[in-house]
């Protein structure tokens, strides 16, 4: 389907959400995304301004993703207070697109983490990020679980051994990671909707704070340590040596995720999920390098991550011994 | 021509069938990875050749996703030069520490550690696996490991 066909479809889908007489400009589908469309676009109607909207939807002929779920997920975050994308509509194949999709009002701030970690004009949200993130966890751990029907569960632990041993890359340092986890496991802090991939590089971030979490592709319900734990990763952290996101102290974190109403914070447990979160870390480094190497998909960027392993070894020794 | 007729210098001119005539401004050797019957330049040589080409004229006129990836590519030949450098001697090491705790390989390092097989042996064990992972990272990575600060950035990054 080229441009000028998804325009008019757009506009027709959109018709009776924004009015039959909205018309469609400008769209243009945005890199990257394999797996996944990702296209902008302006909707215009008379004597209204005119509103920057964001196209989510599965390529056409692909097996349904998770794309409705998401769209559940927004609108449930939303309720309780998250910064998300505002949701106009969401569709399946039979809807007119061809395809699953979703349709967000565009968020205008900065995602690239380098940039949130470096800009000028960034410097005061920087100073207050790790607590906009314990704030904005809190609200996402307080979806409730029975709104959010057909979220995937289960023990990351279990599943990231089950991963591993099909990729047959074993590594020692994993191993030794993997004996730590499994003699340390603290107890269960309950079973939340966690976001799965909360990082920095998922995050539109402005001069106030964060303006919309992204990316929940990986939602699960879960321990609400496991967000935590993953944001601490030192793979989030772009070379800075503050251990949040590379912009924030733990304390800050955890005491604006306890104020905002999270569970109480036991410092011993956020460091085995950061150690679970650095572990899982490293086996996605293999997965993706995996597809260069297989020759599903050529990349430099992918093959080039197969040597980022190691660093993820190293991490996880200076992590635990 | 020489007395057989042939274009060729007589035998006692020539010092050998390398080139080490140490007088040569292009002496190269199998430590500079020249395998003969290859000609010049050698594999450091060539490497490094695309890697600068990528950096000064590639880089500077390029923008977006591919400007991002030739920062990479020349990230990679940086660590495909290292390697070149150092892995002949990295693999004598790691096949030597593997041998120290009684395994021939990563592999069984691995299925050793994960049995409990060498719990006795815990400090040992991390001792070889932070000396392989050193080495892994001088190539991938270098400063790394350097503690206290930060370690330089790698242009793989995820974004």
């Amino acid at each position: 389907m080229d441009a000028g066909v998804l325009s008019e479809r757009l506009r027709s889908v959109l018709a009776p959400v924004l009015g039959g007489d909205v018309t469609v400009g400008g769209l243009e589908r945005l890199p990257g995304g394999a797996s996944r469309e990702t296209w902008v676009f302006d909707a215009s109607r008379p004597g209204r301004e005119t509103v920057k909207l964001v196209l989510r939807r599965d390529p056409e002929g692909a097996p349904a993703s998770g794309l409705r779920l998401e769209a559940g997920l927004l609108e449930a975050a939303a309720r309780e207070g998250v910064p998300v994308p505002k949701l106009v509509l969401c569709g399946d194949a039979g809807t007119g697109l061809g395809s699953t999709f979703m349709v967000v009002e565009h968020t205008e701030g900065e995602t690239i983490p380098r940039r949130i970690l470096r800009d000028e004009t960034l410097a005061a949200a920087r100073a207050h990020l790790a607590e906009g993130c314990g704030e904005a966890l809190a609200a996402i751990h307080r979806i409730p679980v029975a709104s959010v029907p057909g979220l995937p569960s289960g023990d990351p632990l279990e599943q990231l051994r089950l991963l591993i041993d099909r990729l047959g890359e074993p590594h020692p340092a994993f191993e030794i990671a993997f004996r730590w986890l499994e003699h340390s496991r603290p107890p269960s802090g309950g079973e939340v909707v966690v976001h799965g991939d909360f990082r920095n590089g998922n995050l539109i971030v402005g001069a106030e704070g964060i303006r919309a979490v992204l990316d929940w592709e990986l939602a699960h319900v879960g321990d609400p340590l496991e967000d935590l734990g993953w944001l601490c990763v030192k793979a989030w952290r772009f070379g800075s040596p503050l251990p949040v996101g590379g912009f924030g102290e733990v304390e800050q974190l955890t005491s604006a995720y306890e104020r905002a109403g999270g569970l109480q914070v036991d410092h011993a447990a956020l460091r085995w999920w950061e150690v679970l979160g650095t572990l899982r870390w490293g086996v996605i480094c293999i997965v993706q390098t995996l597809t260069h190497v297989s020759g599903a998909v050529r990349s430099v960027e992918l093959a080039a991550i197969g040597r980022r392993v190691c660093e993820v070894e190293w991490d996880l020794l200076e992590l635990l011994t | 021509m020489n007395e057989a007729g042939l274009p060729f210098p007589p035998p006692d001119a020539q010092s050998g069938e390398h080139v080490s005539d140490g007088a040569s401004s292009h002496q190269a050797s199998e430590a500079d990875h020249l395998y003969r019957p290859h000609d010049l330049p050698t594999l450091t040589q060539l490497v490094d050749s695309v890697r600068t080409f990528l950096e000064s004229d590639v880089l500077p006129n390029s923008a977006g996703r591919t400007r991002f990836h030739a920062r990479v590519a020349v990230n990679v030949l940086g660590m495909v030069l290292r390697e070149l450098e150092l892995g002949p001697g990295q693999a004598a090491d790691h096949a030597e520490r593997l041998s120290s705790l009684g395994v021939s390989s990563e592999e069984e390092l691995a299925a050793a550690i994960r049995s409990g097989a060498l719990d006795d042996r815990v400090a040992e064990v991390v001792e070889v696996v932070r000396a392989t992972v050193a080495d892994k990272l001088a190539v991938a990575h270098p400063g790394y490991t350097e503690a206290g600060r930060a370690a330089p950035p790698t242009p793989a990054d995820p974004t």
